[in-house]
C-alpha cells in the first residue's frame, strides 16, 4: 500500500494563463480514502491526472512512498485509474479488459483467469464475462472498470467522478459499495467528486478544492463544523450556508443598523461575514426579542422530512451571489408565503469569516 | 536559492500536453520508431524526385542518353510566352473554377435532395461509382456516348426526334466542354458523398431546434448546415483544388484513345506529359516538361495554403 | 404577425408550391442522373456481349445471341493470365505495405504530441498535391540506379510511396478521431506505446484501416501511369496497362465488343467490392478527411 504526498504541486496548461493547480500540498496516508470536491473545474482531474502521471506538474513533486515519482511512467507507478467514462476497451470482452493490465505485465493465463474471476465475483460481474462493454448497463460498466482497477492489486486508486454518469438510485448503492471495497481492500484511495454528499458520506477526509487551490482537508464533520473559509462553509453542506454581512465593534455585533443583543464571541473590530446553517436559522416572530432581521417569506419547498423556507431580505445584508436565506423548519410550523417573519440566530452555533480575507475567524 | 538548471520554464519545454509527453520516457525516439518507415519510403519515392524535378525543370535535358545543360530559368521564361502554354493554363483554371462552381453546386443540391429521399443509399452508391472505375474505362464510355456518328448522346437525339441538337461533340471547338462535362460527372459524386457524410454528422436535434424557432428550409441550410459542416466544406475545397490541378488520366484517354491527345485538350498535366514523356514528338522537352509540373506544385500549394487561411475560422466543435 | 389570413393562406401555397417544384425538378434532376449513369454502364455491359459488326448500326438493340466469344478475345487482349497475376501482386502488396507504415506514421502525428507533429502532417499531405507524372523520369532513374526498372518490386515500392501521402491524411484524422482516455487506460495498466498501438488503437482502428485500404487498393488498381513508365517488359504488365493498350489497339482492329469486354472485365472486381463495402468506403473517406 502507498502513502501519497503533494509538495507544493503548481500546473499551468501551456497558452493558459491561469494555474490549474497552485501549490497544492496535503498528505495522504497508507490505506486512508481522500476524497476530493470542488466545482466543476478547480483541478480536481487534473490533479488526479498528475498523480496518475498523464500528466506532470509544472512545479512541485508528488510523492509516492517519500519517492519523487515525476519521472516515473504511469504504469510503473502501481496505481490504477478509474475514468469518469470508464474507459472500457470496446473490442474486448469484459474478461479480457478485466485481465488487460496482468495481459500487459505477461502473468500466466491460469493465474490470470483465476484473478479475474476473483474481481468479477466481488463485483457480481461472472456472468458477463464474456460480454463487450457495448452489451452492458451503465452500471455494469462502472463495475467493470472498477474490476479492472482492483484485479492487480494497486497500491492506490483513483477515482474520477466515477459515479457521475449513474442515476440517483445507482449512485447511493454503489457509494456505499465503493467504501465497502476499499475498506476491504485496505488501499489507498483518492476519489474525486463535485458532489459534497458523496464528499461527506465517502471519505476519511476531504480536500475541498477551489479555483486551483487547496482550501481545506479535514475529515466530513470537521469540515461541516468548522469552515476554515466562506468558501468550504458555502460549499459543503445543503442546503448552503447562509452568509450574512456584519460588523463588530467593541464587542457589539450589528447587521445592517440592528444590534445583535447577543453577546458575540471574542474577535477583533470590523467586517464581518455571518455564517448560519439553514437548521441553525429560526423563525420567529417579527417582534420577538430573538429577531435579528425580518424578511418576507419567498417560497416554501415541503420535503417531507422538513421543510425549506426561502426568505427574501434586505439585499445590502446579503453578499452579490448569496440570494436568500433559507431556513429549515418543522412541517407543521410553515408560514404562509408573503408572511414577515422574525429570523432568529443562535450566535454560538454561527460561524464567522473575516469580510476581506473570508478566514474563519475561529481562534485555532 | 537556486531554482532550476534549464533556461526555459518547464511549461514552455512541453508545448503540448500529451499521453506521451510524460515523466520517464523519451518521446522522440517513440514516435520515430513509429514513423521512420513511412517517412523513408515518402522521401525516397515521393519527395527526393520532386527536388530532381524542380532540378530539371533549370535545365535543357531531351531524356536518358542525352547529357543535361544547366539553363537556369529559360524553361520557365519560354512558357511565359507560350501561348499553347497558356491555353493549357486556362483550361486547368477553367476546370478548376467553372468546373469547382458547377461541381459544388451540383453536390450540394444531390446532398440537400438526398436528405429526405428513401434511396438515397442507392442514389450515392450510383453516382459515387464513377470514382472506382479506371479512368480509361471512363474515357472509353465518354468516347462511346459522345462518338460523332455512332454515339450514344446523338443517337438518342435522332431516337426522340431531335436531330437538329446533335452536334460533333468530339470536334476541336467542343472537345474541352465535353472534357469538362465528364469531370463534372465524375466527381459530383465523389464530392457529394462526402458533403453528405459531413451533413449527416450533424446531430439531428439542431434542425428541430432551429425548427422550432420557425427556421425555413433556406434557413436551416445557411444557418445549421453550412456552419456545422464548415470543416468538411473546408477539406472538399481543398481536395478539389488537388483533384482539379492533377486530374490528368481521363482527359489523357479520351483525348488520345491510346496517343497523344491533341492540343485542344491541353490542360497543364496533359501538356506536361506529352512534352516530357509523350510519343507524339521524337524530341522529349524533360527541362520544360518539370518547369509545369514545378507550377502545378506551387498552385496547388497556394491555393491550399489560401484556402485554409480563408475556411479557418468557424469551424465548430459539436 | 402581421397581415390577414388571406395573406398568410397566400403565402402558404406559394411556400407549398415552391417546395413541389424543388421536389419535381430535384427528383428529376437525381433521376436524370442515375438513369443517365446506369445507362452508360448497362450500355457497355450489354455491347460487350454483342457482334463487333452491328453493335454501332443498332444502338438500343439487345444482343440477339451471348457472345462469350468477345470475352475470350478480351482475355487475350489484356493478356489477363498474366496481367491480372502481376495487378494481384502490386496492388495487394503495394495496398499491405502502405497500410503496414503508414498506420503506425499516422498514429504517431496524431497521437504522440511530439514538437513538430503539425508541420510533418503537412509535410506528408504535401504529397497529395504532387502529380505523379512530374516525379516518374526521376524516380525511374533512381530505381534503374538499384537495379528495380522494371521490376514488380520497384513497382510495388512506388505504388506504396504515391500511397503514403493519401493513407497518412486518412489514417491521422481517424486516430485523431478516437478518444483519447483509452489510450491513457491502457497506460495506466502498463502498456508501452507500442504495445497501446497494436493492442488498443489499431483494433479501434480497423474500419479505418479498412476503409483507407480499399481506397488505396481501388487507385492502384486502376493505375497506368507508374506501371508505364517504370516497367517495359510484356511479364511485368498490369492490367491497367492491359485496358490502355487495348485501347490504343483499337485504330488497328476496331474490335470495339472485345474493348467493353476488357472493361467488363476490368471492373467486375473493384464493383463487387465496392457493393459489398461500399458503406464503409464512403464512411471511412469521411471521417479520415475530416478530423
Ligand atoms: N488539457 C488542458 N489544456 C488547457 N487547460 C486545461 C486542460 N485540462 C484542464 N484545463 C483547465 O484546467 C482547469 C481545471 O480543469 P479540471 O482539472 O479538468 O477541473 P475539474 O476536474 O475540477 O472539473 C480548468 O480551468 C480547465 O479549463
Ligand atoms: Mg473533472
Amino acid at each position: 500500500m502507498a502513502s501519497i504526498s503533494f509538495d507544493k504541486v503548481t500546473k499551468r496548461f501551456p497558452g493558459s494563463e491561469v494555474k490549474a493547480l497552485s501549490s497544492v500540498s496535503f498528505d495522504i496516508g497508507d490505506g486512508e480514502f481522500v476524497v476530493l470536491v470542488g466545482p466543476s473545474g478547480c483541478g480536481k482531474t487534473t490533479l488526479l491526472r498528475i498523480v496518475a502521471g498523464l500528466e506532470s506538474a509544472t512545479e512541485g513533486r508528488v510523492l509516492i512512498d517519500g519517492k519523487d515519482i515525476s519521472r516515473v511512467p504511469p504504469g510503473d507507478r502501481n496505481i490504477a485509474m478509474v475514468f469518469q467514462n470508464y474507459a472500457l476497451f470496446p473490442h474486448l470482452t469484459v474478461e479480457h479488459n478485466i485481465g488487460f493490465g496482468l495481459r500487459i505485465r505477461g502473468v500466466p493465463k491460469a493465474e490470470r483467469k483465476r484473478k479475474v474471476r476473483e474481481a468479477a465475483e466481488l463485483l457480481e460481474l461472472d456472468q458477463y464475462l464474456d460480454r463487450r462493454p457495448g452489451e452492458l448497463s451503465g452500471g455494469q460498466r462502472q463495475r467493470v472498470a472498477m474490476g479492472r482497477a482492483i484485479v492487480r492489486r494497486p497500491a492506490a486508486f483513483l477515482m474520477d467522478e466515477p459515479l457521475s454518469n449513474l442515476d440517483a438510485k445507482l449512485r447511493v448503492e454503489m457509494r456505499a459499495e465503493i467504501s465497502r471495497l476499499q475498506r476491504r481492500l485496505g488501499a489507498t484511495m483518492v476519489y474525486v467528486t463535485h458532489d459534497q454528499t458523496e464528499a461527506m458520506t465517502m471519505g476519511d477526509r476531504v480536500a475541498v478544492l477551489d479555483q486551483g487551490l487547496v482550501q481545506q482537508v479535514a475529515p466530513p464533520v470537521e469540515l461541516y463544523q468548522n469552515p476554515a473559509n466562506v468558501f468550504v462553509g458555502g460549499f459543503i453542506g445543503a442546503p448552503r450556508m447562509n452568509l450574512l454581512r456584519g460588523t463588530c465593534r467593541g464587542g457589539t455585533l450589528r447587521i445592517g443598523d440592528r444590534p445583535v443583543r447577543q453577546k458575540a464571541p471574542n474577535m477583533g473590530d470590523g467586517e464581518v461575514l455571518i455564517g448560519a446553517r439553514p437548521e441553525d436559522v429560526e423563525l420567529v416572530s417579527p417582534e420577538s426579542e430573538a429577531a435579528v432581521l425580518t424578511g418576507r417569506v419567498a417560497l416554501v419547498e415541503h420535503l417531507g422530512k422538513e421543510t425549506h423556507v426561502h426568505l427574501d431580505i434586505d439585499e445590502s445584508l446579503t453578499l452579490p451571489d448569496g440570494g436568500n436565506i433559507v431556513a429549515t423548519s418543522a412541517p407543521l410550523a410553515v408560514p404562509q408565503e408573503g408572511a414577515v417573519v422574525g429570523i432568529g440566530i443562535d450566535l454560538h452555533l454561527t460561524h464567522f469569516f473575516a469580510a476581506d480575507s473570508g478566514l474563519s475567524m475561529r481562534a485555532h | 536559492m537556486v531554482k532550476s538548471v534549464g533556461v526555459l520554464p518547464g511549461s514552455m519545454r512541453r508545448p503540448r500536453t500529451s499521453l506521451h509527453r510524460q515523466p520517464g520516457r523519451s518521446v522522440p525516439r517513440q514516435a520515430g520508431i513509429f514513423l521512420a518507415p513511412a517517412l523513408i519510403i515518402y522521401l525516397l519515392i515521393i519527395v527526393a524526385p520532386t527536388v530532381a524535378t524542380i532540378w530539371i525543370s533549370l535545365t535543357e535535358w531531351k531524356g536518358i542518353g542525352d547529357e543535361a545543360t544547366f539553363v537556369g530559368i529559360d524553361n520557365y521564361r519560354r512558357l511565359w510566352q507560350d501561348e499553347t502554354f497558356r491555353a493549357s493554363f486556362n483550361r486547368t483554371l477553367t476546370i478548376l473554377v467553372v468546373g469547382g462552381v458547377i461541381v459544388f453546386a451540383c453536390a450540394f443540391v444531390f446532398t440537400m435532395l438526398l436528405r429526405e429521399l428513401r434511396s438515397r443509399k442507392f442514389v450515392r452508391a450510383v453516382i459515387f461509382f464513377p470514382n472506382i472505375v479506371p479512368p480509361v474505362a471512363l474515357a472509353i464510355a465518354w468516347g462511346v456516348l459522345l462518338a460523332p456518328r455512332s454515339g450514344l448522346l446523338n443517337g438518342f437525339l435522332e431516337a426522340i426526334g431531335l436531330s437538329s441538337l446533335t452536334q460533333t461533340w468530339l470536334s476541336p471547338d467542343l472537345f474541352f466542354g465535353s472534357i469538362m462535362a465528364g469531370l463534372i460527372w465524375i466527381y459530383t459524386g465523389f464530392f457529394a458523398t462526402i458533403l453528405m457524410a459531413g451533413v449527416d454528422r450533424v446531430p439531428n436535434y439542431f434542425y428541430e431546434a432551429a425548427g422550432l424557432e420557425g427556421a425555413s428550409s433556406r434557413q436551416l441550410f445557411t444557418r445549421v448546415t453550412i456552419p456545422l459542416t464548415w470543416d468538411v466544406l473546408s477539406v472538399s475545397a481543398v481536395l478539389w483544388v488537388i483533384v482539379a490541378i492533377k486530374t490528368f488520366e481521363f482527359i489523357y484517354a479520351l483525348g488520345g484513345s491510346g496517343t497523344d491527345p491533341s492540343a485542344a485538350s491541353w490542360t497543364l498535366p496533359v501538356h506536361m506529359y506529352v512534352i516530357a514523356l509523350g510519343n507524339r514528338s521524337p524530341i522529349l522537352a524533360l527541362g520544360q516538361g518539370s518547369a509545369i509540373a514545378v507550377i502545378m506544385v506551387i498552385m496547388v500549394g497556394l491555393l491550399v495554403v489560401l484556402l485554409r487561411r480563408l475556411m479557418r475560422r468557424g469551424v465548430v466543435e459539436f | 404577425m402581421t397581415g390577414s389570413g388571406a395573406n398568410r393562406f397566400q403565402t402558404g401555397v406559394a411556400k407549398r408550391l415552391y417546395r413541389w417544384l424543388w421536389r419535381g425538378l430535384g427528383g428529376a434532376f437525381v433521376w436524370l442522373w442515375v438513369a443517365f449513369s446506369l445507362g452508360i454502364l448497362a450500355w457497355i455491359i450489354l455491347a460487350a456481349f454483342k457482334r463487333n459488326d452491328t453493335v454501332f448500326a443498332d444502338l438500343w438493340s439487345l444482343p440477339d445471341s451471348i457472345e462469350g466469344e468477345n470475352f475470350s478475345d478480351a482475355w487475350g487482349l489484356l493478356n489477363l493470365a498474366r496481367t491480372s497475376f502481376n495487378s494481384v501482386l502490386t496492388v495487394g502488396g503495394g495496398t499491405f505495405l502502405t497500410m503496414a507504415v503508414s498506420a503506425p506514421a499516422a498514429y504517431a502525428l496524431a497521437r504522440m504530441g511530439f514538437r513538430g507533429a503539425g508541420g510533418l502532417t503537412a509535410f506528408f499531405a504535401f504529397g497529395i498535391g504532387v502529380p505523379v507524372h512530374s516525379i516518374v523520369i526521376p524516380l525511374f532513374l533512381g530505381l534503374s540506379e538499384v537495379g528495380l526498372s522494371n521490376s514488380l518490386t520497384g513497382l510495388t515500392i512506388a505504388y506504396v510511396g504515391v500511397s503514403i501521402p493519401f493513407a497518412v491524411f486518412l489514417m491521422t484524422g481517424f486516430f485523431r478521431s478516437l478518444p483519447t482516455e483509452l489510450e491513457e487506460a491502457a497506460t495506466m495498466e502498463g502498456a508501452k506505446p507500442v504495445r497501446v498501438f497494436f493492442s488498443v488503437m489499431l483494433p479501434l482502428a480497423k474500419p479505418g484501416m479498412v476503409a483507407t485500404s480499399l481506397i488505396v487498393a481501388v487507385g492502384l488498381w486502376n493505375e497506368f501511369l507508374l506501371a508505364l513508365t517504370l516497367t517495359f517488359d510484356e511479364a511485368k504488365r498490369t492490367i491497367g496497362i492491359g485496358l490502355l493498350n487495348t485501347f490504343g489497339a483499337m485504330r488497328y482492329t476496331s474490335n470495339w465488343v472485345g474493348l467493353f469486354a476488357a472493361v467488363v472485365i476490368m471492373i467486375v472486381p473493384m464493383t463487387v467490392l465496392y457493393t459489398w463495402m461500399s458503406r464503409r468506403i464512403i464512411e471511412g473517406l469521411t471521417v479520415g478527411a475530416t478530423r
